[in-house]
């Protein structure tokens, strides 16, 4: 046990996101702590966070990486849950958390995430930078470093993996298409300027409309994305466009 | 009171940030008409600058919006110009000579598309950039269709030959104004689709990426413009199945499930 005495703590870190936060919130109760982290908010998201806690960190930062661990080293428990506030956890997945941190020998254990585009469960196809199938969300304090980056960072761990959890969490990814949209131009804008920081452009352009195809391949054929029916052709589509579009705003594009 | 003999028209929502710019290079025209359609910016305190021919609405349909601008207009000529296009001198002076001849009723007028302030003359088409359209015309010649997104068009007079010079359209500063326009006219043209019943399958949408991509890009020598060539090509390709998911998913009610294939 940490000096604390605090067994699990869940870790979200939100930018302005008053009408989602609440039912997020909802669900994290079985946790013994919850701490919240406020990125450069200017709504009613730390009005909604005091309802639950009091356990409250405001900032203001440029990188997903830095926030992620700034969240994390403000968690006292032993153990840390990590969520997002457009994902909700199963009473299931609760029970088997608890259960998991009673008695694993191991420091941290994937979660399998079930992605739902406006309501409806879209298991198939998930990847390739687009999406996440499963995550590394349970562990114990001091084992898990984000990087620098500002779009997916790096991972560091120290520690053992543990099987995967069996319950999975659910991921409101998407309202619409419209929303596959944005987030494929948002997380192609924040790569491309991890690229030009970098002073690179991820390659050529004749290598990245291949990525298009093999991308594309892989979500839509051998993930199965071809069992959704159109959204698992766009998922595949979107996250084959993602490295053609960060390429080619950082070649051609400042901030 | 003097006849008026050209009206310039523009068709405005929420555009104060370059509303000026558009303005200014339309006073050589007898009059501005500007219709504010559902405005909660400062597009109207910057339009009254200069002119106090105002048309104050909200108009869900693009035809509608436009039809109601041509008939506010009193000049026996009607100048259509859009917020993000500039109208330099020298088409300002060949307008002013071609509406004293009698070359014809409806003329054609180029169209010069602008990225981040780069001109990217190859590669538009397949509805997500214009080469040029069917600008100056005798007021009661062109009538506006159905459709929310490039609605048809009527005209009943003499075409006359093409104008030489070119509207400067500011159409994307960059790739993200690139993608949130293939966004808004794919959600558009899906609500079109459902309206009119003609969603069409999945297999036609997916063949159209290769042919669309190839008019753009290969027809229309997109891959002069390098990159940017490469983007307009994918848009214009990627816009008939993203207008048919929506529609198919989301905008035409009932859902369907399991149609897709």
């Amino acid at each position: 046990m940490s000096g604390s005495g605090i067994k699990l703590t869940a870790v979200i870190s939100i930018r302005n996101e008053e009408a989602q936060l609440a039912e997020c919130l909802d669900t994290l109760s079985f946790a013994d702590e919850i701490t919240v982290l406020l990125d450069k908010c200017t709504d009613g998201s730390e009005a909604i966070a005091r309802r639950y806690t009091d356990r409250i960190l405001p900032g203001n930062w440029a990188k997903e990486g830095d926030r992620r661990n700034a969240g994390i080293d403000f968690a006292r428990g032993e153990w840390v849950f990590e969520i997002d506030a457009d994902e909700r956890v199963p009473a299931e997945l609760a029970a088997e958390i608890r259960r998991t941190i009673e008695t694993t020998a191991h420091d941290w254990h994937e979660i399998l995430v079930d992605n739902h585009i406006g309501g409806k469960l879209v298991r198939w196809g998930w990847g390739a930078s687009y999406g996440k199938a499963a995550y590394p969300g349970l562990f114990r304090k001091g084992v898990k470093r984000w990087g620098n980056q500002r779009v997916h960072p790096s991972l560091q761990w120290s520690g053992t993996k543990g099987p995967m959890l069996e319950n999975r969490l659910v991921h409101h990814v998407d309202r619409d298409v419209s929303d596959m949209i944005r987030r494929l131009d948002s997380y192609s804008t924040a790569k491309a300027k991890d690229l030009r920081e970098a002073g690179e452009t991820w390659g050529s352009t004749a290598n990245n409309v291949r990525r298009l195809f093999s991308r594309f391949f892989k979500c839509y054929v051998l993930r199965k994305g071809y069992r959704e029916g159109g959204y698992g052709f766009l998922i595949a589509l979107f996250a084959g466009l993602y490295p053609l579009i960060s390429h080619l705003k950082a070649k051609l594009e400042r901030d | 009171m003097s006849e008026v003999t050209l009206s310039a028209l523009i068709v405005v929502h929420n555009e104060e940030a370059i509303l000026a710019d558009c303005l200014e290079r339309l006073r050589f025209a007898d009059e501005i008409v500007v219709v504010l359609d559902k405005c909660t910016d400062a597009s109207r305190d910057i339009a009254a600058k200069y002119t106090n021919r105002l048309l104050e609405g909200a108009w869900d349909m693009e035809a509608d919006r436009r039809n109601a601008g041509i008939d506010f207009c009193r000049g026996a000529w009607v100048l259509e110009a859009d917020a993000d296009e500039w109208i330099g001198e020298e088409l300002a002076r060949e307008i002013r000579d071609v509406i004293e001849g009698d070359g014809g009723d409806i003329f054609n007028i180029p169209v010069h598309n602008h990225v981040g302030g780069k001109w990217i003359r190859h590669g538009w088409g397949g509805n997500f950039g214009k080469n040029g359209y069917p600008g100056l015309f005798r007021k009661a010649v062109k009538r506006w269709g159905k459709g929310r997104l490039h609605p048809e068009l009527h005209v009943t007079g003499r075409q006359g030959p093409d104008l030489e010079n070119a509207v400067v359209h500011h159409i994307d500063r960059d790739i993200s104004d690139m993608l949130r326009r293939l966004d808004r006219y794919t959600t558009a043209r899906a609500k079109d689709l459902c309206d009119n019943g003609e969603v069409g399958s999945f297999p036609n949408m997916v063949r159209k990426i290769f042919s669309r991509f190839w008019k753009c890009y290969v027809g229309r020598k997109g891959y002069k413009e390098g990159g940017y060539g490469i983007v307009i090509a994918l848009c214009a390709s990627l816009y008939p199945v993203l207008s048919h998911l929506k529609a198919r998913l989301e905008e035409c009610p009932p859902p369907r499930e399991g149609q897709i294939q």
